[in-house]
């Protein structure tokens, strides 16, 4: 429906302010008497009114009604802004990339082959002193620490010593 | 229109103590502050729910279309000036959100006429609860005729709608209906005329019960 309304006769437009009390006692009258009918129709639209006027529920659950808004309404968290540093993530990850890749090259380059060798001699003495091929030993250097690995033995000797 | 209870000054001329109150309100939920707007919201919720459940003939609705109401007078904030008083304003708001719901459920559902509107629980503030001296056959036909002013407010369009309830519960004159419905006195009273000669139609037999 828009806008554009039937347009009321002169008749219509007295009844709807006649109904709505709009005249004066004395236009009112002069209605009345000239339309007799419409006092029972204003009765009726009293009544009307009335039983209409009747109905008015209470707004249950009040508080929780306006939570709802209230978090509706609320504004939402701001997103953590990204700070720009000059060094973000990717470039500390390449970087760390290229230091392992480094560290691990002077490992094999110079650490490697002593283990090797070492490890090379350990498992030719154990061989020759225990006699058993499934005891194997290896020595590993670093930081001026040497650790000895030997696997194949469930216990040492308890009078062995290493020299 | 004004229901509002226009209480002394509070010492400015010409502006009501009530009114200079919700405009200081409405101040601080303009710059944000929903404690502020929480306030508005306590003091108005009962009115707006009550004119669009007479609007809905259903309190859930009117539930949900008074809380998309709030909402949305919180978003358009910043365009209140303060030119009518905030009740006004905000009963446009109202009004149109119904409004424009009701005329979505006219297209999808066509002439609804519920016959599944049963008695609705009455809260005990409610003015409509039955009086505890009423006989049970008079609480019957009161009940009766309550589903038959639903069912024949729900057979009138939503425009026919808005006018009933804005002039015959909600007491606004003509030239405050016309504001909050954006259209001219002319056509208020126009539809004012057609949509009471509808429910006189369907509503011919219990008069006399009224």
């Amino acid at each position: 429906m828009n806008n554009s309304e039937p347009t009321l006769t002169k008749l219509e437009e007295t009844l709807t302010a006649y109904l709505d009390g709009k005249l004066s006692p004395a236009e009112a009258a002069v209605f009345e008497a000239a339309h007799p009918e419409v006092a029972a129709e204003r009765r009726q639209h009293e009544q009307l009114r009335a039983a209409l006027a009747k109905e008015a529920p209470a707004l249950s659950h009040g508080d929780f009604f306006n939570h709802q808004i209230l978090r509706e309404i609320s504004p939402a968290p701001a997103p953590l802004a990204v700070k720009r540093t000059a060094f973000p993530l990717w470039r500390l990850a390449v970087g760390a990339a290229a230091c392992l890749l480094a560290a691990a090259g002077i490992f094999f380059t110079f650490v490697g082959p002593q283990k090797s060798r070492n490890s090379d001699y350990f498992a030719q003495v154990l061989s020759v002193k225990a006699g058993d091929p499934d005891i194997t030993a290896q020595l590993v250097e670093a930081g001026g620490v040497a650790v000895v690995w030997i696997d194949g033995l469930d216990a040492l000797p308890t009078n062995y010593v290493l020299e | 229109m004004n229901n509002e209870p226009h209480n002394t000054s509070n010492g400015e001329p010409g502006i009501p103590a009530e009114s200079a109150n919700d405009l200081a309100l409405v101040a601080s939920a303009q710059s944000g502050d929903t404690v502020a707007f929480d306030t508005l919201i306590t003091k108005y919720r009962q009115r707006c729910f009550a004119m669009i459940y007479h609007m809905t003939r259903n309190e859930e609705d009117a539930w949900d279309l008074a809380q998309d109401g709030f909402v949305k007078a919180w978003k358009s904030l910043a365009n209140f000036r303060g030119q009518s008083g905030f009740y006004t304003w905000l009963y446009r708001i109202m009004t149109n959100v119904t409004l424009d719901w009701l005329r979505k459920k006219h297209i999808r559902g066509g002439q609804e006429f519920d016959d599944t509107i049963g008695l609705r629980k009455i809260e005990p503030a409610a003015t409509t609860a039955p009086k505890p001296t009423m006989e049970p056959a008079a609480r019957m036909a009161d009940a009766e005729i309550r589903q038959r002013i639903d069912a024949a407010i729900e057979k009138l369009s939503p425009e026919h709608r808005a006018v009933i309830v804005l002039r015959e519960i909600e007491g606004l004159e003509y030239q405050e209906i016309a504001d909050a419905l954006g259209c001219s006195i002319g056509t208020v009273m126009s539809r004012l005329f057609y949509a009471r000669k509808k429910l006189q139609t369907l509503l011919q037999d219990i008069y006399e019960q009224l």
